[in-house]
């Protein structure tokens, strides 16, 4: 009896152009989101290497001559080989499958200068060239085409499944064979819907193949999350279409679902986020970073004269570096002190707003999958926030190491250039992203379990009932 | 006569059926809600640039005595007023840079875009009164009108109608002021609470020209919402059935007003990519460097742009050695740097600019499939929150960057005697630096830019007018025909 259910259902789909249409549309949409996405990973990583490699071969240099002067081959000026001159790029890398949610991402910092002369504000690279105008919608990427699109396709394809029956009075013949309503129904929708999904796992399975090496567990997670964001909208549908009687109401019924799981509740949950836990403003953090480099500015031969008063064995014999390279970095090193309370209160504020929208999540299963795609695509807000925190240590990191030779106006060696740290960013393992998402895709597991013993026939509370 | 009957009948089918009054309702609560939240964004973010500001002028008038060019190092900033009407529409305001470090010799790019601590919810969509008309409202409208002739044409009521002898014309004049009663009954109330809103309670940069502007906004989105009501009612026309309309509708509203906007900006960026970050602050900095040759330039030998200075300046004061001049050489190059990059800068930016207008020029031919990417164009320009009031903003910024390394420059000019390095500036000459003042900039600065926005939200309007036409005639034609 299935097999003919599907038999039918096929050559329905054959003959409807609507279908054929919404199927093309998937086909291309999806195709061209893997495409997009991919275009904008190679053009964003190309950068960063570039970017990496600037400072590699300015140090390069800045190495040579330290090389020369300690073998004694160059005469050293006060600029040359100076320890405020040391630079290490740390850069923010695409995530593993940032092709597939581009996300923040296209947004936020990747590039940051670690280096004794750069303070927290300067650190990070110049950057915000883009075209504010179109960055406001963001990118049709293949995370947007699941979480917002694929739905309004499955609700297109499947909303009048058996209402059209109803219909053309066609209900009582089909049911007058074996086959239950909640069976016919449901193999409607699995065969029209297993088309589109189909499709749009092509495009999965196509953008996870061209992902860098070390992805596929990350691949298996995103697949996950697609098939149960997927196989929680068959379910939903498959509930309103089993309880409304007309096809209207159960197209009105879905979008309306629609709009509100992905529009409303997102936009509501993020007013509410942001009005209930604000972040401190970058500008305030402007402020408080620029009084204190003014006040160091002003205090600096003081801080200079306490610092070598407390290691009198730092005071430097060797020709002295510029007045500007201790006055750069004492002003930077206590812009770092001074904002540090800010940078914790910007931390704070958002693990509690991020904390807020783990609960709010659960009002929407487009935020659950979002968040879930985003982070382990590597696209998500926090890990630039992590990458942020990263480089700051590191920056505080090297301020500790070159503080004594800086301050002293001393050159440092190449065995002390060798044992520096540098940088190289840590992102989090498939274990925990599988931890963090966890939680709210077992709930949308659970939802679809919930779904499918609402629909089993004998339930009291079943539509069909 | 006889379409105003219709149109009657319309009104009294609307209210007997609640479904007006509950819209109405609901969108009032929405846009209260939409409204409230911009209200208080907008100032929230006018009372941080405001203290800002304050701070950023205290800094600078403490930082005692100084060299003038290591001030222009350390410098100042400016920052962007938000004006009164990004409450209604925020438009990419918060993805453009909200401040401008004015430092010597390089033209900054504008900084902390306020989207970057919203989190990844933003990227969905941001609530407030203009996406509620752009998106919502007209499915509002296809909830209000989609059985205009389709539900008659199912219950037999256009056939009985069009048996009394009344005319397509008039059914169809019926229908228009039927469906036009509808809108303005749910659009009054919005547009009373947009003006009240931005007229009383809020706390933006003031907007001289707000009164235009308002206006300018009631009338794109009447037009707007006017052509989706002219598209209901020719698709419910053509419609066999409500079921039918209403899911054709469904259909296109999803693709002109979600999917279509979405896709318009990726096929924008990926048919002329955003500038690679990078490589754009390397271009600048190489600006900054052409006329040093390098930076710090000390010790470096003169570059030919500096040798041809050097020329104009000896031939200038008539003397054959800089030393000899009545003013320091070092600080007649400083400004004599400035003004040789200022073009260069002027002529980087504008091809940035020009990169922008590429892009948007691509989303421009989409809007032929989507009136909704005109009227988020529009809209966001009317409101002063779009990418052209950012960019007169930069340009405002950059030229009062200009006025100050100037001042400063001319100070050490002439005021530091034989040696500039070791000149300070009295405490009481950074109150003597100018502060910056623009506020937004006047709507006439770009009508040229939405007008061809504007044409086609008119040919649309006038399109989809027809489009009903036609259909409504054909409808009542088949009708009679039977």
């Amino acid at each position: 009896m299935t097999s003919a259910l599907v038999k039918l259902e096929l050559l329905r789909l054959r003959r409807s152009r609507a279908a054929w249409a919404i199927l093309a549309f998937a086909l291309f949409a999806s195709f061209y989101s893997v495409w997009s996405g991919v275009s904008w990973r190679e053009s964003h990583s190309a950068s960063l290497v570039a970017y990496e490699a600037a400072i590699e071969s300015k140090m390069d240099v800045w190495l040579e001559t330290l090389v020369a002067i300690e073998s004694g081959e160059r005469f050293a000026t006060p600029f040359d080989a100076r320890p405020s001159q040391v630079e290490f790029a740390a850069t923010h890398p695409v995530g593993p499958l940032g092709h597939l949610a581009v996300g923040s991402a296209e947004l936020l910092p990747a590039r940051a200068n670690i280096g004794p002369l750069k303070n927290q504000n300067l650190m990070v690279e110049r950057y915000g060239f883009e075209n504010p105008t179109t960055l406001t919608l963001g990118r049709f990427d293949l995370a947007f085409l699941i979480v917002v699109v694929l739905p309004l396709l499955m609700i297109a394809l499947s909303f009048d499944v058996i209402a059209a029956d109803r219909s053309r009075g066609t209900i009582n013949l089909l049911l007058a064979s074996r086959a239950s309503k909640q069976r016919v129904i449901a193999t409607r929708l699995l065969v029209r819907n297993g088309i589109l999904v189909g499709i749009v796992a092509l495009a999965v399975v196509l953008g996870i193949a061209m992902a860098p090496d070390g992805a596929a567990a990350f691949g298996l997670l995103w697949s996950f999350v697609f098939l149960v964001y997927g196989l929680f909208w068959i379910g939903l549908i498959y509930l309103v279409v089993g309880r409304t009687r007309r096809s209207e109401t159960s197209a009105a019924v879905l979008v309306s679902l629609w709009a509100l799981f992905t529009f409303a509740a997102p936009a509501l949950a993020n007013s509410a986020g942001e009005a209930l836990y604000p972040l401190p403003s970058n500008l305030d953090y402007l402020s408080d970073a620029r009084v204190a480099q003014n006040d160091a500015w002003k205090r600096r031969p003081e801080l200079t004269a306490k610092y070598l008063s407390d290691h009198p064995e730092l005071v430097a014999n060797e020709m002295e570096a510029p007045e500007f390279a201790h006055a750069y970095f004492l002003a930077n090193v206590m812009e770092i002190e001074s904002t540090a309370p800010i940078v914790a209160a910007f931390e704070e504020s958002h693990a509690r707003r991020s904390a807020f929208v783990d609960k709010l999540q659960f009002t929407s299963p487009a935020i659950v999958a979002q968040r879930a795609l985003f982070r382990i695509a590597g696209s998500d807000f926090d890990r630039t926030l992590s990458f942020l925190t990263q480089a700051r240590a590191a920056l505080t990191n090297l301020n500790d190491e070159l503080r004594p030779v800086i301050l002293a106006s001393n050159r440092m060696s190449t065995e002390d250039f060798a044992a520096l740290s540098g940088f190289e960013f840590e992102s989090n393992s498939p274990a925990t992203v599988f931890g963090q998402i966890s939680i709210p895709v077992a709930f949308l597991v659970a939802c679809l379990c919930l779904f499918v013993a609402l629909g089993r026939p004998g339930n009291r509370y079943s539509p069909f009932a | 006569m006889k379409a105003r009957v219709i149109a009657a009948k319309e009104a009294l089918v609307a209210r007997r059926g609640r479904r007006l009054w509950a819209l109405s309702f609901g969108v009032i609560a929405v846009m209260v809600a939409s409204m409230a939240i911009g209200l208080n964004r907008t100032a929230t973010f006018e009372t941080e640039r405001a203290a800002a500001a304050e701070s950023d002028k205290a800094v600078w008038l403490d930082q005692g005595v100084r060299n003038p060019h290591k001030a222009a190092h350390f410098s100042r900033y400016v920052f962007k007023p938000i004006p009164t009407l990004a409450s209604f529409d925020p438009g990419a305001i918060d993805f453009g840079g909200i401040a401008v470090w004015m430092e010597a010799h390089i033209q900054n790019p504008s900084r902390f875009r306020r989207a970057e601590s919203t989190g990844d919810l933003s990227r969905f969509v941001g609530l407030s009164p203009a996406w509620v008309l752009q998106v919502i409202m007209p499915l509002i409208v296809i909830l209000l009108l989609f059985g205009s002739y389709a539900g008659e044409r199912e219950d037999g009521t256009l056939r009985q109608v069009m048996s009394y002898g009344v005319s397509p014309g008039a059914v169809f004049k019926g229908k228009l002021r039927g469906a036009s009663s509808a809108l303005l009954k749910l659009l009054l109330p919005v547009f009373a609470l947009i003006a009240i809103a931005v007229f009383v309670f809020d706390r933006g940069y003031p907007q001289e020209d707000l009164p235009v502007r308002l206006l300018g906004i009631v009338g794109t989105y009447g037009i707007y919402l006017f052509a989706f009501a002219m598209l209901t009612i020719g698709v419910s026309a053509l419609s066999p059935s409500r079921r039918s309309a209403a899911v054709s509708l469904l259909a296109i509203w999803c693709l002109v007003t979600v999917l279509l906007p979405r896709f318009a900006n990726d096929a924008a960026v990926t048919a002329t990519p955003q500038p690679d970050s990078y490589q754009t602050w390397k271009d600048l900095e190489e600006i900054k460097a052409e006329y040093w040759g390098v930076i710090p330039a000390f010790g470096i030998p003169l570059t030919d742009i500096r040798e041809r200075e050097m020329a104009r300046f000896l031939e200038k004061f008539q003397v054959a050695n800089v030393e000899d001049a009545p003013v320091p050489w070092s600080a007649w190059e400083l400004q004599a740097s400035e003004e040789y990059s200022d073009p260069l800068y002027d002529a980087y930016y504008a091809g940035l600019n020009d990169l922008y207008g590429r892009q948007e020029d691509t989303r421009f031919w989409l809007t032929a499939l989507s009136p909704t990417i005109s009227v988020m164009a529009l809209s966001s320009g009317l409101s002063g929150s779009d990418r052209l009031h950012h960019y007169d903003f930069v340009k405002s910024a950059e030229e009062h960057r200009r006025v100050v390394i100037r001042q400063l420059n001319e100070d050490l000019l002439y005021n530091s005697g034989a040696d500039p390095m070791v000149y300070e500036s009295p405490t009481s000459f950074w109150g003597e630096v100018a502060d910056y003042h623009a506020g937004p900039p006047p709507l006439t600065n770009f009508t040229g830019s939405y007008l061809p926005y504007l044409v086609v939200m008119v040919l649309w309007a006038s399109g989809a007018f027809l489009f009903a036409r036609w259909a409504a005639f054909r409808a009542a034609n088949m009708e009679t025909a039977v």
